[in-house]
């Protein structure tokens, strides 16, 4: 997503008919911009680092030629993009799979939006995820204060959130660390360096 | 004996009846059952069969030492699957004496064996660590031990009286199965603490052959009381309640 808020789209579809029909819908529903498009399996991947998308609509028979290499291996570039497959007819289901979502000449324009929109979520909460193992800062406040002994409530208060805030945070350390009883807290923020020995007898 | 719905079956589909992998006659041979599980070796020293049977077959070894062979195919089933959910109707309100028996001894091995063999691999993980680590780690670990400790002498002490109580026709006063059944406990999640801590948290040059050891020792016992309540629940109760009524009549 850049400036603009919405979502930059790179088209990647040989016939024009299709190209524009797409591109209305995607421009209708205002989340989407279709920074371009591409007609032809000339200089590919140049033209997709230029772009510089954060969505490539493609119709797989303009790159495969009887490639077996997945798009996102000839072109790793686009490892952080969504790559949405455009399918005329039924592919082979081993074409489809390298696509994040695949939408068909036949799908109404809601149709569209929705796989799209459900396909970025799922792109999104996936990274979320790969990135969460870790404590992030707030929990690790938190954390020192449960190993010091504080209740819920007075977490709640000194850090000025919600008692149910505090539980929420609270869960996704244990599920974090794997640690849930409170003396082995304490000894994980003793050995990571969180608190004194002092602070917690 | 901390009482939670029933374990899990893994994969097998709930309609299929679990397979073993030995037939539950008796007629094997007890080395080829062992062979074939090892996790079952615990088993033979808690049913008093011991080691050096020679060729004998599972109802010899069984008739030797006096525990009824359905019984002891039971224990093994428990042991051998996850997640197995044995069928006490095969057994007989008398055999309540020997799960109760078999309970028994797996509280002396866990007490006197298993637990003593951890605290003397934490002993090197303390003069090998960071001292205040090595002294944190400790404390918590003789946390835990307690606390198994003052579960297994509530079991000694009160459930299993009431159980061989029962067998000879008594009813206890004031006391019921539903009230043992209150009796939780957060061992379980004493020990995944601790194992979560020498796995991920100490530091890697803190003893990492004795931590490894040890960690091997936790995911063992880990299993092997997982299998105790198992028993526990799904075979001395049924059968427990069963007698209760009889008797309360």
């Amino acid at each position: 997503m850049k400036d603009s808020g919405r979502f930059r789209v790179a088209l990647v579809e040989p016939s024009a008919i299709v190209a524009t029909g797409i591109s209305t819908v995607l421009s209708q529903s205002g989340g989407y911009e279709v920074a371009g498009v591409i007609p032809e399996n000339n200089y590919i991947g140049e033209r997709l680092r230029m772009l510089d998308p954060d969505i490539v609509i493609l119709n797989p028979s303009i790159v495969d030629r009887g490639r077996t290499q997945s798009v996102r291996v000839q072109y790793p570039f686009l490892q952080e993009c969504l790559l949405v497959g455009i399918a005329y007819e039924l592919y082979p289901e081993t074409l489809l799979k390298q696509f994040d979502a695949v939408i068909t000449i036949h799908d109404e324009p809601r149709q569209i939006i929705r796989k799209l929109r459900t396909a970025m979520d799922e792109k999104t909460g996936a990274q979320d995820t790969a990135i969460s193992y870790e404590l992030s800062e707030r929990e690790k406040e938190i954390l020192i204060s449960v190993a010091k002994g504080a209740t819920n409530k007075e977490i709640a208060s000194r850090h000025n959130i919600s008692v149910h805030t505090v539980i929420s945070h609270r869960k996704n350390i244990t599920r974090k660390t794997g640690i849930k009883t409170v003396s082995a807290l304490t000894i994980y923020a003793v050995i990571n360096g969180l608190i004194d020995i002092s602070d917690s007898e | 004996m901390k009482y939670k719905t029933l374990p899990s079956r893994d994969g097998d589909s709930p309609n299929e009846p679990m397979r073993l992998p030995f037939d539950g006659s008796g007629e094997m041979k007890l080395a080829d059952l062992i062979l074939e599980d090892h996790r079952l070796l615990p088993v033979l020293e808690r049913t008093g069969i011991g080691l050096g049977f020679g060729e004998k077959r599972v109802s010899e070894a069984c008739a030797q030492s006096g525990i009824p062979v359905e019984l002891f195919m039971l224990i093994c089933s428990v042991h051998s699957r996850e997640g197995y959910v044995p069928d006490s109707a095969c057994l007989k309100s008398t055999d309540i004496s020997g799960i109760v028996e078999y309970l028994h001894q797996s509280h002396e091995y866990f007490r006197f064996r298993q637990i003593p063999s951890m605290s003397a691999k934490l002993t090197v993980i303390e003069q090998g660590c960071d001292p205040l680590h090595g002294k944190m780690l400790r404390r918590f670990f003789e946390g835990y031990r307690t606390e198994l400790e003052n579960h297994f002498e509530y079991e000694e002490t009160e459930v299993f009286p009431y159980m061989k109580g029962l067998l000879s026709g008594k009813k206890a006063k004031g006391y019921s199965i539903p009230r043992f059944e209150e009796n939780h406990t957060n061992i379980e999640e004493k020990l995944n603490d601790l194992k979560n801590i020498l796995l991920k948290y100490l530091p890697a040059d803190c003893c990492p052959e004795v931590r490894s050891e040890m960690l091997y020792d936790i995911f063992r016992l880990e299993e092997d009381l997982k299998r105790h309540t198992t028993i526990e629940d799904l075979v001395l109760i049924p059968l427990v309640s069963q007698l209760g009524k009889t008797v309360g009549q």
